[in-house]
């Protein structure tokens, strides 16, 4: 009988796979509450957009199960110095 | 006054230090684990419009308008969500409000972990390590 290939990687490993795309993963296994450690290849795709009507589709057909998006590739360029913004309430 | 627990141990969440910030897992209803950027200069967590997107039918009703100040742009209105809930590590905090507001487009990011999630815990950011360490209040 044919053994049933593993299509599960590490994150780490998920991240080195793609070249500046979005990925969603379903998550196989946590290192620790809240840390996905490994997980399978659902989507890729250079928009976040794209991705996160698949998420939506995958929770809505798989509920309970664990997915996580990663950015595989520079989340903040090079040379690119990050200054955020504060919030200021109306009351 | 709420003080430090010294008997429960912090949970240290590991994250990734790019270009001197630090980004952790978090994870939302569904349960969803995305990559936010901790930020102490951030008054509310914010995530994007995407990320409202994948979050449904939780994050749909805008609870209002609020007026942000970024760094070096002119006051602009976001809409303000509650998050049923966000986890990171082992800390979950409920009813979350949060702004959904698109970051700078070269910033491939999921959203900031702002002060309003920050401040339920003791907070230590140890930059050498690349973690985030949260301690429960008593």
């Amino acid at each position: 009988m044919a053994q049933k290939k593993d299509d599960t990687f590490p994150i780490d490993e998920i991240r080195e796979m793609f070249d500046s795309e979005w990925v969603l993963v379903e998550v196989t296994a946590l290192r620790r509450p809240g840390q996905p450690s490994r997980g399978r290849v659902l989507a890729h795709h250079q928009s976040r957009m794209e991705i996160a009507r698949k998420t939506r589709k995958f929770h809505d057909a798989n509920p309970g199960k664990m997915s996580y998006t990663l950015f595989a590739g520079d989340a903040i360029p090079k040379g690119v110095v990050v200054v955020l913004m504060e919030s200021r309430t109306t009351s | 006054m709420s003080s430090w627990n010294p008997g429960r141990p912090p949970d240290r969440v590991r994250g990734t230090r790019k270009y001197g910030v630090l980004i952790v897992s978090v994870t939302c209803p569904g349960p969803i684990g995305l990559e936010f950027l901790v930020d102490t200069g951030a008054a509310m967590t914010v995530i994007t419009p995407a990320v409202a997107v994948a979050l449904g039918s939780s994050v749909v009703h805008s609870l209002r308008q609020e007026r942000v100040a970024p760094v070096g742009k002119t006051l602009l209105s976001a809409p303000v969500v509650r998050l049923q809930s966000i986890q990171v590590g082992g800390h979950e905090v409920l009813d979350l409000e949060a702004l959904i507001l698109d970051l700078p487009p070269p910033l491939h990011l999921d959203g900031l972990l702002g002060v309003n999630f920050l401040e339920r815990f003791r907070v230590t950011i140890e930059f050498d390590t690349e973690t985030l360490i949260l301690r429960r209040k008593t």
